[in-house]
């Protein structure tokens, strides 16, 4: 589990309502019952929580921790990358 | 070309307000915490009849008030644009026959009458929860292609009277009425971008719909209730993030501003979290929004004038401040403006 999934993992059962469990990284999430709604909330937080922009249309990629996880980490890389140079 | 200006801005909001365990919510389903944490409201305000507050009623002491508070003659009143997203309207304070309920006329006509606006040209608009934007646009046209010089614009939601106590919906929304006055400007304000577009693709899943009551509890007869659909909460979110965002960034191109020289943005008020995502998306940090749904629910189209209200009296817009005014409505539609803001009068 990398530094991320923790994070994403409490994000999502918080915002999906579920019971406190591990989530498999490449469990599929919409079966655990994250809609679009749940979605935006986890966004919003990850959002919140890394100072960063999740791409729209990047929405669709988001389908297990794994995949948010990667998604983040690139995005918090760019975004310190663009700090350096700046 | 005249540039116009943002003169005076007034709000008139219910005196009763209600709490999420309000009695009036008894015949709800029952809310998941999920349900109060994506809307985030705790109170809302809802016309109270007894009291005489109605759509007609605070559009009336909220144009009067502002009129007074501008020394402007009524007959000095060039144009008058209103909306009421309800489509009943309740009251002509007297200048009908008729004083039941009535569809027409709408609310610009009587408020005119009421008021003495004897030379305002006078119509309804109705872009729900975007009408204030709809009507600071129509009525800048006109004084920015120098046809008027004076213009009054009202939103005033009686949405109360047509929210179904048995669904969940009824907990979102909230009565309220706010009235601005548009000059020609003087100075340096004006309005320097605007931008707006539309998309039907998921029309029906937030209508006024003529229906029964979702649950038992309440009379069993066929009324005008707001409809919110059972999938339509997660449906929005597959859209109205993005495309408030992509209004803003239109209207920001045409108005030639980068969103960092932005001093303030107001929002629509739908949820917290929507709101979040829509600043994130076009680069508004947070001590650049306010957020106001948490105490007054979804006024419809008053949340963005509200919200601005609430910004210029708490010193969040600067006398020469660029503001950016953004929000969806259902239907779809999506709309933003940019204004450089010069004295505006709030009372």
């Amino acid at each position: 589990m990398n530094e991320y999934h923790k994070i994403i993992q409490e994000y999502v059962i918080e915002a999906a309502e579920l019971d406190e469990r591990d989530i498999a990284p490449d469990e599929d999430l919409i079966a655990l019952g994250v809609d679009s709604l749940a979605g935006l909330e986890i966004t919003v937080n990850l959002e919140k929580q890394y100072g960063i922009k999740i791409p729209p249309s990047r929405y669709e990629e988001m389908t297990s921790i794994a995949a948010i996880s990667a998604i983040v980490e690139q995005l918090v890389a760019e975004k310190n990358h663009m700090a350096e140079l700046a | 070309m005249h540039r116009v200006k943002l003169a005076s801005i007034t709000c008139e909001l219910p005196t009763k307000k209600l709490a999420n365990d309000d009695p009036i919510f008894r015949h709800l389903p029952e809310m998941s915490s999920r349900w109060w944490r994506f809307w985030g409201i705790e109170t809302r305000g809802h016309f109270c009849p007894k009291r005489g507050e109605n759509e007609f009623s605070a559009a009336r002491t909220a144009v009067n008030r502002l009129l007074h508070k501008n020394d402007t003659d009524p007959e000095d009143v060039d144009l008058l644009v209103c909306s009421a997203s309800s489509p009943i309207l309740t009251d002509s304070g007297g200048t009908l026959p008729n004083t039941g309920p009535r569809l027409y006329p709408r609310l610009s006509r009587v408020l005119k009458d009421s008021l003495n606006l004897k030379n305002a040209l006078a119509w309804d608009s109705q872009m729900e929860c975007a009408s204030f934007l709809l009507n600071m646009k129509l009525a800048s046209c006109f004084i920015q292609q120098g046809k008027i010089k004076t213009a009054v614009i009202v939103c005033s939601e009686y949405v109360s009277n047509i929210l179904d106590p048995t669904a969940r919906s009824s907990t979102i929304f909230a009565d309220g009425c706010a009235a601005a006055l548009l000059t020609r400007s003087g100075d340096f304000s004006d309005l320097l971008g605007s931008a707006q577009h539309s998309n039907a693709d998921h029309y029906e899943i937030a209508t006024g719909k003529w229906r029964f009551p979702e649950r038992e509890g309440v009379e069993d007869r066929v009324k005008l209730y707001f409809t919110l659909l059972e999938e339509g909460q997660s449906t929005m979110q597959e859209f109205v993030p993005e495309n408030v965002p992509i209004a803003v960034n239109n209207a920001l191109n045409n108005a030639g501003i980068e969103s960092s020289q932005v001093d303030h943005f107001v929002f629509h008020q739908p949820s917290p979290l929507l709101v979040q995502a829509w600043a994130s998306s076009v680069g508004c940090p947070e001590h650049k929004y306010l957020q106001t749904m948490k105490n007054n629910g979804v006024m419809v189209s008053v949340s963005i004038p509200y919200t601005l209200h609430a910004a210029l009296n708490t010193g969040k817009i600067p006398k020469d401040g660029i503001v950016v005014l953004a929000g969806a409505s259902t239907g779809w539609g999506f709309a933003a403006q940019v204004w450089r803001m010069g004295n505006v009068v709030t009372c």
